[in-house]
């Protein structure tokens, strides 16, 4: 009897999963059928456009939804809440933009302004905007707009203090014509300004809207105008109808969240997304192998370095001959070959790019002897015990690993500690001894971002700020490449800042320089996205083959 | 009396491997673990935490049966040290948990009154916190590695010993063995020890089995949610953990670990079970 009951709820069972996979086969055919309508309506808009325009190549790339897949929420959207995060730049893509932007070989260009002036010796930038350029609200882009924007992130921006640091007031000399005046000259300013410093804001939704809606549904002048974020799921936005740049080709936006890469990776594969940020590198050459575009950017931005405690007397990192033999002893080829699939690149000083790179850094190729060597002299012959703390990612907890198996081999033995977000960011200001692996991100300007690590006088959450030393001649040269009135001037003393970190005090051991990354669909167009970097793409030009 | 020792042992014996091919099927799952854990060191082909940056992500091989790992350590020694690990977190957990909550539940049980209002209480209390979260709260305050995670894992599972001791217990108590030892001056402690706690000993059994299982569980949870033991020593948790990156790429990563887990803690579970009928007498003959 017992057989028979458990037969028939076995039956029953086999009979309620077919039912149940039919019913999601029919609700699948049914969401086919939602996306045919949504192209056939995109047809229909391509007709429309075709009898108005009479321009049948931009009617075939009119219409669709981009959509975009990332795996953390933006922390803000408005230029004083941004915290720094890429989710942050991408959330802010389609609606907002700023005075100057990068190109693809990361240097600064005009976006909203239309040209500029700058003087070293008066210690003014003149910067002029472009005429015709309208927030999606219907209001203009004027100079006194640019005024308070700039004013507003100058006094509140998370950022402010390290990108225009300098910045002490805005004059607005005509309608389209403002004046900045540093207190001391910057010739890295613009930078800051091609990312969330420069955005541009409605100063009329501001007024009229109040902060608290501007934080959540910012008013730009981008090609797309944000109609929803449902924090932690998505942000949703349609085209803006009155975009200043020509016609958008995209109906819409949608960013969507996913929480783990591995899922993401299944939306792109699927089409449900088109754009993958964040993918890891273990899957990038399958991906490129299926056609879509792997996109890392013309200048990287992350550096991973490996920070040695200098300033504890009781540590052995405290003697700089130990800290080079560390150094010596890791091979960080093999940590960009492994960690990173080859998408890295091992480099001798903290740089991305290459315009920035000084050849007279010496660095410290791999040499086990001569580790070993350093290590007797420094009076450790047999090696010591030690730790390094990482946060815990794949790519460091593999770096890390990989490190402790290097350092094996000259003596060392080191105890590897991983920590989650909170508590690194206690330890990265101040681990007690031995090392601490940061995955430093890098802004394509080198000056600026080594300045706001390694300069003296810093505060806040800064690397190594209790556990560096910060020598007078780096932060000297640190300062004199951003203060410098010429390019030949702020490369000859950021040359002389990177050979004192690296060579002559080694602060630091830099890995690697490695790519952000962006999988994106082959039927993307246009969009500009990661060409350069991560903190702009055109995606007013963006356009979906159908 | 010894011979009614000798005619029970295969009786229960029986009922034991009575129960089916299921039983057998996971006393070898154990016996297996068992050896591999303790004699892991001599079966590893590789060192487990060796990197070999020149073979990685490799599938399945005569040389790798298991493949190779992202950084080219061998998945096969790896699995083999993980099972030491996961042998000897959960019987040092489960031994700790063992010896404290039963001398607990014995206290309890036996003096009963305020003395067991206020264990019960602070049982209560603590059972009223989910096990993961106590565990993972004691492993964050310690800092991870292994004898912290025994002594996390080991806190979580005492209360299971004090509820059952003293139940057991406050049954035992009121036997006429009890009460005579209790005539003749016999001190507490031998009381509790020479008496009591060798009438628990079946359930004790079965309970300390099932534990393991739970113990072993645990600390793959916390070895993957990284709050467990430190890389590079592999246990089956972080194993999982580190294979779920690849799991579109190289399944077997993340696949073999996760199936050592569930074996394991299966085969814990069904010969606790089957353990429990053999040794417990009121189950006796009606299987």
């Amino acid at each position: 009897m017992k057989k028979v009951i458990c037969l028939i709820l076995a039956l029953v069972m086999a009979l309620s999963l077919v039912a149940c996979s039919r019913n999601e086969q029919n609700e699948n055919n049914g969401n086919n059928g939602n996306n045919g309508s949504e192209v056939q309506g995109n047809g229909q808009g391509n007709n429309q456009g075709q009898g108005e325009n009479g321009n049948s190549v931009d009617d075939e790339k009119r219409g669709g939804t981009l959509n975009i897949a990332i795996t953390a929420d933006a922390t803000g959207i408005a230029a004083w809440t941004i915290a720094g995060n890429t989710a942050d730049f991408i959330c802010c893509w389609p609606m907002i933009e700023g005075l100057f932007s990068l190109n693809s070989d990361g240097a600064v260009v005009c976006w909203l302004a239309d040209s500029y002036e700058s003087d070293a010796e008066a210690k003014t930038y003149t910067i002029k905007l472009k005429d015709n350029v309208f927030f999606s609200d219907g209001s203009k882009l004027t100079a006194e707009v640019a005024k308070w924007n700039l004013d507003t992130t100058r006094e509140r921006s998370q950022k402010a203090t390290n990108l225009i640091g300098e910045l002490e007031s805005v004059d607005v000399i005509d309608d389209l014509t403002i004046r900045l005046n540093l207190s001391q000259w910057n010739s890295t300013l613009l930078y800051g300004l091609a990312r969330e410093c420069g955005y541009m804001y409605s100063k009329e939704a501001y007024d009229t809207l109040g902060e608290e809606a501007m934080e959540t549904s910012p008013v730009g002048t981008g090609p797309f105008v944000q109609t929803e974020w449902q924090r932690d799921i998505k942000h949703v936005y349609k085209r803006n109808e009155n975009y200043w740049n020509g016609d958008v080709y995209l109906d819409g936006v949608t960013i969507s969240v996913y929480q783990t890469g591995l899922v993401a990776q299944a939306a792109l594969e699927s089409s449900e997304v088109d754009v993958w940020y964040n993918a890891d590198f273990s899957v990038l050459s399958g991906m490129e192998e299926k056609g879509y575009t792997v996109a890392l950017g013309s200048i990287y931005n992350m550096v991973p370095i490996l920070c040695y405690n200098s300033t504890n007397e009781d540590d052995p990192f405290y003697d700089i001959r130990v800290r080079q033999a560390v150094s010596y002893a890791i091979d960080t080829e093999t940590i960009a070959k492994t960690v990173y699939y080859g998408y890295a690149n091992a480099r001798n000083q903290f740089c991305v790019g290459d315009y920035y790179e000084s050849s007279e850094v010496k660095g410290y190729p791999y040499d086990p002897a001569k580790a070993k060597e350093l290590l007797a002299e420094a009076g450790y012959p047999n090696g010591f015990d030690t730790t390094i703390t990482t946060l815990a990612t794949t790519a460091t907890k593999d770096a890390v690993t990989i490190i402790k198996e290097q350092l094996a081999e000259v003596g060392i033995n080191v105890e590897i500690n991983t920590l989650e977000m909170a508590s690194y960011v206690i330890e990265l200001t101040g681990w007690k001894s031995g090392m601490l692996l940061h995955p430093s991100g890098s802004s394509p300007c080198i000056p600026t971002q080594l300045a706001s690590m390694f300069c003296q006088g810093l505060s806040g959450t800064v690397l190594g700020l209790s556990s560096m030393i910060r020598p007078d001649s780096v932060d000297q040269n640190l300062r004199g490449a951003i203060s410098a009135t010429n390019d030949e001037e702020q490369l000859r003393l950021l040359s002389q800042a990177q050979v004192d970190m690296v060579d002559t005090y080694c602060m630091y051991k830099p890995v690697a320089e490695v790519p952000m990354v962006f999988v994106k669909s082959p039927k993307l167009h246009d969009d500009g996205i990661n060409e350069a970097c991560f903190y702009s793409c055109t995606l007013n030009t963006a356009w979906k083959e159908k | 009396m010894a011979n009614k020792a000798k005619r029970r042992r295969p009786e229960a014996l029986n009922v034991f491997f009575g129960r089916g091919i299921l039983v057998k099927l996971c006393v070898g799952i154990l016996a297996a673990f068992f050896v591999i854990s303790i004699f892991g060191s001599w079966l590893t082909p590789y060192e487990p935490t060796a990197i070999d940056t020149s073979n990685t992500l490799q599938g399945p091989s005569l040389a790798h049966p298991f493949g190779t790992d992202a950084l080219g350590r061998d998945v096969m020694s790896r699995l083999i040290s993980g099972a030491q690990v996961s042998l000897l977190t959960s019987v040092l957990s489960g031994t700790l948990a063992a010896i404290i909550g039963i001398t607990i539940g014995l206290i309890a049980g036996y003096f009963g009154g305020v003395i067991n209002t206020v264990i019960m209480r602070l049982v209560d209390m603590v059972l009223s916190i989910p096990a993961l979260v106590f565990a993972m709260v004691i492993a964050f305050i310690l800092g991870g590695g292994v004898p912290s995670i025994v002594v996390a894992i080991g806190f979580t599972l005492i209360p299971t010993y004090v509820r059952m001791v003293n139940g057991l217990v406050a049954g035992l108590r009121e036997n006429d063995y009890i009460v005579a030892a209790q005539i003749i001056g016999q001190k507490n402690r031998r009381i509790l020890f020479k008496h009591l706690f060798p009438n628990c000993f079946p359930s004790l059994i079965v309970l300390y089995t099932m534990n393991l299982g739970t113990a072993i569980m645990m600390e793959a949870t916390l070895s993957y949610l990284g709050i467990g033991i430190k890389a590079p020593q592999a246990t089956w948790g972080n194993m999982v953990s580190e294979g779920y990156d690849y799991l579109l790429l190289n399944p077997w990563l993340c696949f073999v670990p996760g199936v050592m887990v569930i074996l394991v803690v299966i085969a814990f579970n069904v010969v606790g079970d089957g353990l429990r009928d053999s040794l417990d007498p009121r189950l006796r003959g009606k299987l």
